[in-house]
């Protein structure tokens, strides 16, 4: 009588708890899960949802990403540009933690004015963000070049578009990193500060032996996510940098082809392989994750 | 825990199954020329849905024919509905299953849309379908643009062809300057007298030796950042070469003909000029309408629907030119294969969902199509709204052009002054004599639209517009891969 009353009660809990995720399950199920299903079948067809036609095609579509006459070279110099824009993420988090370090310090004054003013971009709408710096870096016109009374071709250079792009998302990612790191470092107790001062630590020996070897949860995270965000990166290209070539990510190439050009079968086959590649990529992270010190 | 994900492979596995059946064998077209058959009764009501693209006051203007419409048949209740224009296209492919009564569709996705079967052949026989009479004052080019054979693959009007949208607007997109940025260059550098600047001012089509030229001069003294032009469209060079992008066919690339190197090169000149940016036509968009309208090119391409943003524009004062024109071929003016000013043409289609049929509300539709397309005061308010040309060819030439009512004196819009342009052009070549018309846009003619994205990122990237390379060059490289488009393209469509 005893057991059943806990079953009953376990299966209640269980319904509760159940009826509590549901909204996030159904929704990943209906919003996530099924799409990529969908998209992963359509990868191996030649699906046009206009012209109606879907043939089994295999692996032609993924073959074609990387020898098609007409898609090859926008691929593989997507994959270029998505690579060299991840550089943004190393940058932004070396100059986060600096930053964060600076803050943390208690000789540093007017700690909660500069973390209003640091966090700003991350608040600030990505559509207004883009546009004014994309008048920044005009050519012609922008603050930028007036300020080094240059006429340097920021939007139109292949190379240079994406290193504008660097600077800006290093800009607007310093925010949210700058405040985990802090929380990050305001966790580190005071003690092991105490006793390196005690063994005449200067302050570059904590930081590098006390600070960041502490904060390496932090740091994992804002790597991983840093470079999933990396890897999506598709707003600005449209935003910022008006589609010009040489700042064209993966994910602008599959919306380009996908739904512009509804060519929804070789759009899938980029999907998943970007896919796999972030998964493979944040599978390694963890694998080889052992520098990461979740204990103090 | 075990059970459960079992049960949740199993489910994986039916819907990747049903989802990998689900089509399989629609490996050809559905493109349906059954005749119209007006379902529409007087004495019913009927509801139905349009859907369009717009910013507010475009919307704003179409509410108001609509009302207009519903005022008209108090027994058809039309729900507008409208996106932007760079997001239309997604909308409209995600109601696929479910498209609205009556919607926009740009004459560039017309063959795919008309070859899935989503769209109603509006031909019917005995009287019924769409008004032929009515639609013989509309520009003939802007109807014949939207007859299909799926039987042949033939576009325009031909045996056996059904009629799968009628006309919106028909463009055009042609030359516009601003007048007093241009007088400043002429009184600046003197050039009152100049030949060449007199000639591309008077309304009538010049060189392309005197385009440049021209702009040249005026340019002298303009600023560093101030260009002639912001980009040049790569039809018009094309088209007013004589030249063409392949054969009638659509399956073999002229890429590499005298004429279509030609016109490339003339484009890669503007620049290595200093007439256009160094990112030619990578600078067209919202980025050439800013450039002109902040006073930083002499010119730019518009449509009739980029007057409503010049009206509201105080002191900016423009007018149009017809484009200028290559020596063809032969390479030599003056011979019969010599250029002529095209500009390109085509704009959108009101389209009659194929599932109305099924709704009943085939007849309403047509109504509402036919009511936007043709009807005399829905004309009138577009083009006094300054949203297109008129349709109707007797108010184009009777009303529009002499503005005989004072609609557009009254409204305080005279711009653009020489409007007779853009009905040359929409009105096309109509003899040997003609040296202004118009021809539609390339995208029509082909079933997949990336080799043009394609090319044209191809040209950019190229190295043409610093004189680095040359369009013979860019183009012979590009060739084969553009062949290898159009064979692919052509299977997918017809094999």
């Amino acid at each position: 009588m005893e057991k059943h009353k806990d079953g009953k009660l376990v299966r209640r809990e269980k319904i509760t708890a159940l009826a509590f995720v549901s909204p996030l399950i159904i929704g990943f199920v209906v919003f996530t899960l099924i799409c990529m299903i969908v998209s992963f079948a359509w990868s191996f067809t030649n699906f046009n949802p206009i012209s109606g036609r879907m043939k089994f095609d295999g692996l032609e579509r993924y073959v074609e990403l990387f020898t098609h006459p007409t898609y090859k070279k926008a691929f593989l110099d997507s994959i270029v540009n998505t690579l060299f824009l991840l550089l943004s993420t190393p940058l932004c988090i070396v100059i986060s933690v600096l930053i964060a370090s600076l803050m943390n310090s208690k000789k540093f004054k007017g700690k909660t004015f500069f973390r209003v003013v640091i966090y700003l971009p991350a608040v600030t709408s990505v559509v207004a963000v883009n546009y004014i710096w994309r008048y920044m870096f005009e050519e012609n016109y922008g603050l930028i070049n007036a300020f080094f009374h240059a006429n340097i071709p920021w939007l139109t250079d292949n190379t240079l578009i994406k290193v504008a792009m660097i600077i800006k998302n290093v800009w607007g990612g310093i925010g949210t990193q700058v405040i985990l790191f802090m929380a990050g470092m305001q966790n580190i107790s005071d003690e092991y500060y105490e006793a390196a001062e005690l063994d005449g630590a200067g302050a570059a020996y904590k930081f590098f032996h006390i600070t960041l070897p502490l904060v390496t949860p932090v740091l994992f995270y804002t790597i991983i996510t840093g470079l999933i965000g990396g890897f999506q990166l598709y707003a600005d290209v449209e935003l910022f940098a008006g589609g010009q070539y040489g700042s064209r990510t993966i994910v602008h190439f599959i919306r380009n082809y996908g739904v512009g050009q509804n060519l929804y079968g070789l759009a899938s086959a980029a999907s998943f392989l970007l896919a796999a590649v972030i998964m493979l990529i944040t599978a390694l992270q963890f694998k080889f994750s052992k520098w990461v010190q979740y204990t103090d | 825990m075990k059970h459960m994900t079992k049960i949740f492979g199993v489910a994986l596995s039916l819907v990747l199954g049903a989802t990998m059946l689900a089509g399989c064998g629609g490996t050809g077209g559905s493109a349906n020329v059954d005749p119209f058959v007006n379902d529409y009764d007087p004495n019913k009501e009927y509801n139905i849905e349009f859907l369009g693209w717009g910013d507010a006051k475009e919307q704003a203007i179409y509410q108001r024919i609509i009302n207009d419409f519903m005022a008209e048949y108090p027994n058809i209740h039309v729900t507008y509905d409208a996106s932007s224009a760079g997001e239309y296209l997604t909308k409209l492919t995600g109601e696929i299953n479910d498209l609205p009564d009556v919607f926009y569709l740009p004459d560039t996705e017309f063959l795919q849309w008309v070859d899935g079967g989503h769209l109603l052949n509006l031909l019917g026989e005995n009287g019924e379908g769409a008004d032929l009479e009515a639609l013989s004052n509309v520009w003939d080019n802007a109807v014949n643009e939207y007859y299909y054979n799926p039987e042949t693959y033939t576009l325009g009007k031909s045996e056996g062809a059904g009629l799968f949208a009628l006309p919106k607007d028909q463009g055009p997109f042609t030359l516009a300057y601003n007048i007093d940025l241009v007088n400043e260059q002429i009184e600046k550098n003197d050039l009152q007298n100049d030949e060449e600047v007199t000639a591309l001012f008077s309304g009538e089509p010049v060189t392309w030796e005197v385009f440049r030229s021209a702009m040249k001069k005026l340019l002298v003294g303009a600023g560093e950042n101030v260009y002639g032009i912001p980009y040049y469209e790569l039809e018009h060079a094309v088209y007013s070469n004589n030249a063409t992008f392949f054969d009638e066919t659509v399956t073999t690339s002229t890429l590499t003909s005298t004429a279509m190197v030609d016109a490339v090169q003339f484009i890669g000149d503007l620049c290595t000029d200093g007439i256009t940016p160094k990112d030619g036509l990578a600078g067209n968009g919202d980025g050439a309408d800013n450039a002109f309208y902040q006073e930083r090119a002499l010119m730019t391409f518009v449509g009739p629907w980029d007057f409503a943003t010049i009206w509201e524009m105080d002191g900016f004062n423009v007018d149009i030119l017809p484009v200028p024109y290559g020596p063809g071929p032969d390479r030599e003016y003056g011979t019969e294969d010599d250029g002529k000013s095209t500009a390109f043409i085509g704009s959108m289609g009101y389209c009659v969902a194929a599932k109305t049929k099924e709704r009943g509300t085939s007849g309403a539709a047509l109504m509402l199509a036919e009511y936007l397309c043709f009807d005399e005061s829905a004309q009138r308010k577009f083009y006094s709204f300054g949203q297109c040309v008129p349709n109707l060819k007797d108010m184009a030439y009777n009303e529009y052009i002499p503005d005989s009512l004072g609609i557009m004196a009254d409204e305080g819009h005279t711009a653009p002054a020489s409007r007779h342009i853009f009905i040359d052009i929409v009105d096309g070549f109509k003899d040997e004599n003609d040296k202004i018309g118009g021809k539609t846009r390339i995208l029509y003619y082909t079933y997949l639209t990336s080799w043009r994205t394609n090319l044209e990122d191809t040209i950019n990237q190229s190295g043409l517009y610093t004189g680095e390379k040359t369009a013979q060059e860019v183009l012979e490289a590009f060739e084969p891969s553009f062949q290898a488009s159009l064979d692919e393209m052509n299977e997918y469509w017809k094999g």
